[in-house]
């Protein structure tokens, strides 16, 4: 089975309506009011525009753009977190997004009990889970501990355990926000060789990243991306040379892009 | 040249200067709303798939009493030492002179133990999406599977305290009765109802945050309106009979005290259950058709 992820002119807006205009203490009227209208008088603020692209199996496609370009928006959408307003978003394969290793970690929890519950959340079940153990204990050097409680390990064990236990479910796409150039030197080194056999085994991978190196490394495509509009879908290389010239700064968006062609 | 965007040309960068203010409509709305039936659709995965659920469940449970002497029991040891003071106490004050005193243990147990699992689950599933904050947005979006482990983790405690209510009904002389047959029906219309609305203040709990307040203010209220520790038959005139029969709690805690402690099948109330369980069901299923995109936004 090939997966793949297909989107046509996908627009996302999020509605404005801000914690204060919901009070009913500062904003009776219009607070019963949104109770009763279905949504018409409300306003909506558009995150991405447009955005047309289609990743089959075996692409590894890196997001580029400046802060607030919309990577993680999209990532989000991806993850299935968030659901296009407009246009159309087909993803066909088991997506797993590691957008952040660490959710869900009951800190008052055991390591063995985390990663029961963490397998499950992945979706494994209970037969699948124990199967995985000694591997991840083995990554993890987490065995003589792994019946104290997850508050009592360091962060970087926290994170090794997250890290293992996120990486022993095999997904057909793969979903990876900046985090993994976070933690100290001795993880990343650590964790490369696995995080990079995890990457392989996936059909497709969406990484956002600010580092060159990493998105030269690990990925064959680039999506350059600025304020929610797809600027430029093509080969990393172009993608991050694209990103780091003039070109990039100079393009002008207008507030709402919802016209722009953008197919490859 | 793969680039997407041309260079904007004089002309063309004025023209779409002035276009967004055309659409910025209602064109924002989010599309593709799930059918109604996406609240079914969505428990059926959750039933085949209860492994995150149901381990949460009893994750919370245990984690709550861990390294505590008496654990779990704290549960019942609170309720307990409440039924005891209150039935003590009250049975003096509200019972007449003669009156069966026993009885009214019986009934304040399993009134209180049933309050507490409705108080507890309602409560909590109001702010269940937002206490699952990170989750959902890192891309946990089963929804159902959080409130049916707030569910399922009262359910564990409402099995222990389920040994007070046992003890209550061997030490006072309550006599098991064909009635308590009934207990078969009722017990899953109580369970039913409970986690519908537990599913439709989910979802309007994340929509309104004030919603946790009010329920939290209304459920304290509701405590003392209910025939919990009053009994029905102490009161007098109409007025008591409204706050009796136009509340929802005491349908739900006398279809169970009903048949267990006084030993009558209470028909009516559990007409009256039975007929709210579609509009119910009904109202959490459209709640949460129309939410399901949006929750993540909401929290």
């Amino acid at each position: 089975m090939s997966s793949s992820i297909c989107a046509q002119n996908m627009h996302f807006s999020i509605p404005t309506a801000t914690r204060i205009d919901k009070s009913l203490r500062r904003n009776p009227i219009s607070a019963l009011r949104s109770l009763v209208t279905s949504g018409k008088s409300r306003r909506f603020k558009p995150l991405l525009h447009g955005m047309s692209f289609e990743f089959c199996a075996g692409d590894r496609v890196g997001l580029i753009g400046q802060n607030g370009a919309g990577k993680t928006t999209l990532l989000r959408l991806l993850a299935g977190v968030l659901v296009p307003s407009e246009g159309r978003l087909e993803i066909s394969g088991v997506t797993q997004n590691l957008l952040n290793v660490s959710m869900g970690m009951q800190s008052d929890a055991t390591g063995l009990e985390n990663i029961y519950l963490r397998g499950y959340s992945a979706g494994l079940s209970g037969q699948e889970i124990k199967r995985r153990i000694p591997e991840i204990l083995e990554f993890s050097e987490l065995e003589p501990v792994i019946h104290d409680p997850v508050r009592t390990y360091s962060s970087g064990m926290q994170m090794r355990l997250a890290f293992a236990v996120a990486t022993s479910v095999k997904p057909e796409i793969l979903l990876l926000d900046e985090w993994i150039s976070a933690g100290d030197r001795f993880f990343v080194e650590r964790s490369k060789e696995r995080l990079l056999s995890h990457i392989d085994a996936s059909e497709i991978l969406v990484f956002a990243s600010h580092s060159p190196q990493t998105l030269k490394e690990l990925c064959s495509r680039g999506l350059v991306l600025k304020s929610g509009t797809v600027v430029f879908n093509g080969d990393i290389e172009a993608a991050l040379e694209f990103y780091e010239s003039d070109e990039y700064q100079a393009i002008e968006l207008p507030a709402r892009g919802g016209n722009r062609k953008s197919e490859r | 040249m793969e680039t997407l965007v041309d260079s904007p040309v004089p002309g063309e960068a004025q023209r779409s200067g002035v276009a967004p203010k055309k659409d910025t409509g209602d064109t924002g709305a989010i599309r593709g709303r799930p059918s109604i039936l996406a609240l079914f659709q969505d428990i059926v995965a959750a039933f085949k798939a209860p492994g995150f659920w149901l381990y949460g469940a009893w994750i919370d449970t245990s984690l709550r009493h861990r390294s505590q002497a008496l654990g779990a029991f704290w549960m019942v040891f609170g309720t307990l030492s409440f039924v005891l003071l209150l039935g003590t106490l009250y049975s003096r004050v509200l019972l007449r002179p003669g009156a069966d005193s026993q009885i009214y243990y019986a009934h304040i147990a399993t009134g209180f133990v049933l309050w507490i699992f409705i108080q507890q689950s309602l409560q909590q599933s109001s702010n269940i999406y937002k206490k699952n904050r990170d989750m959902i947005q890192n891309g946990y979006v089963k929804y159902v599977d959080y409130v049916l482990r707030l569910f399922s983790a009262h359910l564990i405690s409402l099995a222990y305290n389920l040994l007070i209510i046992v003890g209550a009904i061997l030490l006072t002389p309550v006599h098991v009765t064909a009635a308590d047959f009934a207990l078969i029906l009722t017990v899953p219309l109580v369970f039913l109802a409970v986690l519908g609305v537990c599913f439709l203040l989910s979802v309007v709990g994340a929509r309104y945050p004030d919603i946790g307040e009010l329920m939290r203010s209304v459920l304290r209220l509701f405590f003392f309106i209910t025939p919990i520790i009053w009994m029905p038959s102490m009161g007098k005139g109409a007025a008591v009979g409204a706050f009796i029969y136009l509340n929802p709690f005491y349908y739900l805690i006398e279809i169970i005290r009903g048949p267990l402690v006084y030993g009558v099948v209470p028909w009516f109330e559990i007409g009256v259950v039975a007929g709210a369980l579609p509009i119910i069901w009904v109202l959490a299923a459209l709640a949460y058709a129309r939410a399901k995109p949006y929750v993540a936004l909401w929290i």
